[in-house]
């Protein structure tokens, strides 16, 4: 049997619609093409489906400058123009040129040297030379970005692109008077307006919908990081995402798949709630279907989502496709929490659990 | 007949542990303080030489012996002894120390075979005035030794954060002791 690499795809600025079209023709295709395609939720990816007109879409070209990936392709409508993008496909996607495209990537072996993109105006490479090589700062000033699209994912894809950033990228996002500096390297964020309170800024990054998203130059970068008061974002997104509702559409409700944490969630500067221990501890051990996960920890399927959807906008979950008939034994569920000794000992120290 | 149940609290001078067992022991705890004459490795006035101690009472009498071990490397033979037969281990970090890392490691192979049970969960404390390393800097050493354990942003000078490492512990252990369904392979284990 011939073994097939692994390669990875990831839609960038897509809309949720095309990015569900892109991940299910992906499912169709995968026995298909030449190489093992898995789709990702992080810009990390050796082929990345782009809308020309994001601005992750100039990150991930950034990015791909600066490492070689992800090999960037653009997805056009109508008369769109691919700009600088070497190779684009037309919407609607049809299979054929679907295959071609992925088995014309892995039959590289990931990206060719003449594939490298052009550097971008705005924010694209010119500027990160600029920044990178840190002989010009003055320089480095950004080109408004006009984007439209809702904060909430602005931030998640932003934050999702913090290992590839340049190293010093902070950028300035604006909604309707109010803006929101994220500073990548150090995961924090400073609000222009400091007596803000942290409920009005959930409700904010869950309505919002963005003006713009710039780039500073330097002078303003060292500003924005020399600010008093600034915050660890992954706060910010955790109380986001307790509050998101869930959608179908987002990656981690799908079907035929299956979660699993990473790691524990620093619940320490979280905070905690009762279940999100349970959920924590089983999703740490191994992958599960929303289902199953519901009946192995007796909690009940809104307290998982919102779990869910906070894990996945801090960047902690893996998703897995999992069988589409898999069958739990009920008499594998609701141990935790209830095993003697540890009823014992929670009820001996007041946790109340 | 009553069973005794043994909890360790490990890490480096000053890290909390005389604190963290005086936090939830029902007794006065029993401590083997000293006058520190180690002031190049930490500057608090007192240091633990033995082992510091505390107990919870559970139902039907049961004991949960709590011990905290000394946190200088010299003693570090004490710590595998203390570790055999624990139910779990925490293990407390402090972040203002010059190599909180090292300190980490250190102790993860000291407890290296109640941390394989999972049986361990990991406190960083001074995060507020110390913020590097960052959290993910420990799990990256965690992920690097093979193993998936918790670990937290604490002041164990609070008591919920004491419960937070003890309940995250508690469940932790539980879920490693229980059979789960493994969906990802489409079948169930028991």
């Amino acid at each position: 049997m011939s073994h097939r690499p692994t390669m990875t795809l990831t839609a960038l600025g897509l809309s949720l619609r095309d990015e569900t079209l892109v991940k299910s023709l992906l499912n169709i295709v995968s026995a298909k093409t030449r190489a093992d395609w898995r789709f990702v939720d992080e810009i990390d990816a050796d082929l990345a489906l782009c809308d020309p007109k994001s601005s992750f879409a100039r990150i991930a070209m950034d990015k791909s400058q600066q490492s070689g990936r992800p090999y960037c392709v653009a997805l056009l409508y109508g008369q769109d123009s691919a700009g600088p993008l070497k190779q684009s496909i037309r919407a609607p996607i049809r299979i054929g040129e679907f295959v071609d495209m992925l088995d014309g990537l892995s039959e590289r072996g990931g990206i060719a040297p003449a594939a490298v993109h052009d550097a971008l105006p705005g924010l694209g490479g010119a500027h990160g030379a600029v920044e990178k090589n840190a002989v010009n700062h003055s320089s480095a000033n950004s080109d408004p970005i006009q984007t439209g699209q809702s904060l909430i994912d602005v931030l998640r894809q932003l934050v999702a692109a913090n290992d590839t950033a340049e190293p010093s990228a902070v950028w300035r996002i604006e909604i309707n008077g109010f803006s929101l500096d994220l500073i990548l390297p150090e995961r924090r964020y400073v609000p222009n307006d400091r007596e803000m309170t942290m409920d009005a800024l959930v409700d904010l990054v869950l309505s919002a919908r963005v003006d713009k998203v710039t780039r500073l130059d330097k002078t303003d970068a060292d500003a924005a990081r020399a600010a008093p008061m600034d915050k660890a974002w992954d706060v910010l997104l955790w109380r986001v995402g307790l509050r998101m509702i869930p959608d179908a559409g987002m990656p981690w409700f799908k079907d035929g798949i299956a979660l699993r944490l990473k790691r524990w969630p620093d619940f320490g500067r979280l905070g905690v709630h009762k279940s999100h221990l349970t959920l924590a501890a089983l999703l740490t051990k191994s992958s599960w279907r929303s289902d199953a996960l519901v009946e192995a920890s007796g909690q009940t399927l809104a307290e998982l989502q919102s779990f869910v959807c906070a894990c996945g906008l801090c960047g902690l979950l893996e998703i897995e496709s999992v069988p589409a008939l898999t069958v739990v034994t009920p008499s594998a569920s609701r141990r935790l929490g209830v095993s003697g000794l540890f009823r014992s000992l929670r009820s001996a120290l007041r946790m109340g659990g | 007949m009553p069973r005794e149940y043994k909890l360790i609290f490990t890490g480096s001078m000053g890290a909390g542990k005389t604190t963290a067992i005086a936090a939830i022991s029902e007794i006065a705890p029993v401590c083997t303080d000293v006058q520190n004459s180690d002031v190049q490795t930490s500057n608090k006035a007192t240091t633990t030489t033995a082992l510091d101690y505390g107990e919870v009472t559970l139902e039907g009498g049961d004991k949960l012996r709590l011990y905290g071990t000394p946190g200088q490397a010299r003693f570090d033979f004490m710590w595998k002894i203390l570790g055999v037969g624990a139910l779990g281990v925490v293990i407390l970090v402090d972040n203002s120390r010059p190599d909180p890392i090292a300190d980490l490691r250190d102790y993860l192979r000291a407890f290296a075979d109640v941390v394989r049970g999972s049986r361990a969960v990991i406190g960083i404390g001074r995060t507020d005035t110390h913020d590097r390393p960052a959290i993910d800097d420990y799990h990256a050493l965690v992920e690097s030794m093979g193993v998936s354990i918790p670990v937290l942003s604490v002041d164990v000078r609070r008591r919920e954060d004491v419960l937070l490492l003890l309940d995250i512990l508690f469940h932790q252990i539980e879920a490693h002791d229980t059979p789960q369904a493994d969906v990802s392979a489409g079948e169930t284990v028991q």
